[in-house]
């Protein structure tokens, strides 16, 4: 699951992506990337709670979420 | 070039798939459902961007606010302004406007027995956009097609007012990706098929007429389906070929004698069936019929068959077969949306199979004559030259766009270009039209000249293939000089620009009798003094001031 969410945040964000970015500190992340990964992350059956969506600000937040 | 995409919903995440998938730029307004006034402003960004397209792609149920949809009549007073606003801004423009079909989903509870007006929105939208002759982006097709819990995301919908999942996203922007090709004038023009296991089952050689599979109804009519389908591009102006590995007779047989068969003799502008290998049978097709190698989509049920295509041929579009017959009318139908997908059916389209017909006609008329002069007198061909307007922009840029052979600049023309050249007072651009004893060609030969003073240059002449090898080349320059001479023009500056396509119309400036005056890059720069009238050969040219309106 972990590699999953990982490989479909590089689809996104870029190939520099990893577990540690997050909007911190990669600026090009904006709101409407976040909701291309619920899109691609969806499509993959793996689920982030509605409620969690807007406090997406890391990777490694949607893989904690994505565990819970 | 640009692309626009207008919506009442958020497309960001769409333009940017979009972007991907034709390597153009996409402009899509910054601002929330503004899609109205873009259209509707002349002085707006979106005409400030010169787009090449624009969709407007529409979420059916935003349109109708809070409430939704109540009645019929209040439906169709919601929706007909809005249509007419696209049509007023579409037939204003000659950007080419796409539409999208309306899908609203009934989300209101009620009775089984009840009178639903979603599908009757649905409904007039598309039949107002069709009585406007407005291409359509056919997205509730689409939805359908993949069904609507997988094309909708209501979690994105509710975070950010997208309402599409990632695989509706991609597939809505595959399509547009489709239509900005054909719009390109990319589509291809002839379809290679095969015969066993593709238009029937079986090896009619060893199974004999009787024995192959294709039926009107039952398991063999999986094989007649796919012919209604050929039968559809057919009809719509794409030429059809045979390459089998059959004994002639077997094959003849087959395609004149089976009682199921759909397609028949005179549907295929040519047919080869031998053992020689179907790369060879494709280069003779190409040269018989005069297209370019790359205009070909090659149908074959055998992965040897295509794998040796693509090595032999790599320019030839060869799709993958489905493994599963029962599949055929459906691969036919993607085949079409890949590779001969079409905003409207131009009326050469439309002659283009009649042309056919008529060339063997020709063929065999020719062979009663001695010397070709005689045969191209006899042919009474009548070429009637227009200033190019607002009926034939289209053709005029699809000209621009698929000649390869005899054009000497190669210069392409999006419709806005082309109608920009046509409406420039420091340009004068012309179409020609053939027709002779056997039939209509149509419009086939375009000239381009920019003129400043006494002295003209010519931007773009180029002729269809079709009608190569009779003098309608020089019959067509004369009328463009003659046209020239009368607007005060004494001069004319020609160019050569050579291309892996065009050597066939090296010298052609030389033999027209322009002086040849060196070069400039690759390109070889030609000059005339107008004098007289040039000879015109067997070609009687009629000469219109202004086009006449309609058909």
């Amino acid at each position: 699951m972990r590699d999953k969410i990982i490989e479909i945040a590089r689809s996104i964000l870029g190939e520099g992506a990893s577990e540690t970015t997050s909007m911190g500190n990669m600026t090009s992340w904006d709101s409407l990337k976040t909701l291309q990964i619920v899109m691609a992350l969806d499509e993959a059956g793996i689920s982030v709670p509605f409620e969690r969506i807007a406090e997406i600000r890391a990777v490694s937040d949607i893989i904690e979420m994505a565990a819970d | 070039m640009t692309i626009a995409l207008l919506s009442n919903v958020t497309v960001t995440s769409l333009a940017m798939r979009l972007n991907v998938i034709s390597r153009e730029e996409v402009y899509c307004p910054a601002a929330y459902n503004t899609w109205l006034q873009e259209i509707s402003d002349p002085g707006s960004k979106l005409y400030k961007s010169e787009p090449a397209v624009v969709f407007i792609l529409l979420h059916g149920r935003e349109l109708f606010g809070e409430t939704g949809c109540e009645s019929r009549e209040q439906a169709e007073s919601v929706l007909s302004p809005l249509a007419e606003t696209i049509a007023a801004s579409s037939s204003r423009r000659k950007t080419a406007f796409v539409v999208s079909t309306l899908d609203i989903q009934v989300k209101k509870i009620c009775p089984l027995a009840s009178r639903r007006i979603e599908p009757y929105a649905a409904a007039f939208w598309r039949r107002i956009m069709e009585d406007h002759d407005i291409p359509l982006l056919d997205l509730s097709e689409i939805a359908a097609d993949i069904g609507r819990k997988k094309f909708y995301n209501n979690r994105v919908w509710y975070m950010g007012a997208i309402p599409f999942s990632k695989m509706g996203e991609e597939a809505l922007a595959a399509e547009m990706g489709r239509i900005w090709r054909a719009i390109r004038g990319e589509r291809k023009k002839c379809l290679a098929l095969d015969l066993d296991g593709a238009l029937w089952g079986g090896a009619i050689g060893e199974l004999g007429i009787d024995g192959i599979h294709l039926d009107s109804t039952g398991s063999g009519s999986r094989f007649r389906d796919f012919q209604k389908r050929i039968l559809d591009l057919k009809n719509s102006g794409v030429l059809l070929a045979i390459i089998s590995k059959n004994n002639i007779e077997d094959a003849m047989g087959g395609i004149r004698n089976h009682t199921a068969m759909l397609l028949k003799e005179n549907d295929f502008a040519a047919i080869r069936s031998n053992w020689t290998s179907k790369a060879d049978n494709l280069l003779s097709i190409a040269s018989e019929l005069n297209i370019g190698v790359d205009s070909f989509v090659f149908i074959d049920d055998s992965p040897v068959e295509r794998e040796s295509m693509r090595i032999a041929l790599p320019d030839v579009s060869v799709p993958d077969f489905p493994s599963d017959s029962a599949q055929l009318e459906d691969f036919m139908i993607e085949t079409a949306k890949e590779h001969f997908l079409q905003l409207r059916s131009t009326e050469e389209d439309l002659f283009r199979a009649e042309h056919y017909g008529a060339e063997a006609e020709r063929r065999e008329y020719r062979s009663a004559f001695g010397s070709v002069e005689e045969y191209l007198a006899s042919l009474d061909m009548v070429l009637t030259v227009e200033n190019i307007g607002s009926h034939s922009v289209s053709r005029a840029a699809q000209l621009s766009q698929k000649t390869n052979q005899f054009n000497l600049t190669t210069k392409r023309y999006t419709e806005p270009e082309m109608n920009a050249a046509s409406e420039d007072p420091a340009r004068r651009a012309y179409i020609g039209s053939l027709r002779d004893r056997f039939g209509n060609y149509g419009k086939i030969a375009l000239c381009v000249a920019a003129v400043s003073g006494e002295t003209a240059s010519i931007e773009v002449f180029l002729m269809s293939c079709r009608v190569m090898g009779r003098d309608v080349e020089s019959a067509f320059l004369s009328s463009v000089e003659q046209d020239l001479m009368e607007t005060g023009v004494r001069e004319i500056n020609a160019e050569y620009v050579p291309t892996p396509k065009n050597s066939a119309v090296r010298d052609f400036w030389g033999n027209m009798g322009y002086e040849r005056r060196g070069k400039s890059g690759s390109a070889t720069l030609y000059r005339a003094k107008l004098a007289g009238v040039r000879e015109r050969g067997a070609v009687e040219v009629v000469r219109k001031a202004e086009e006449c309106q309609g058909f």
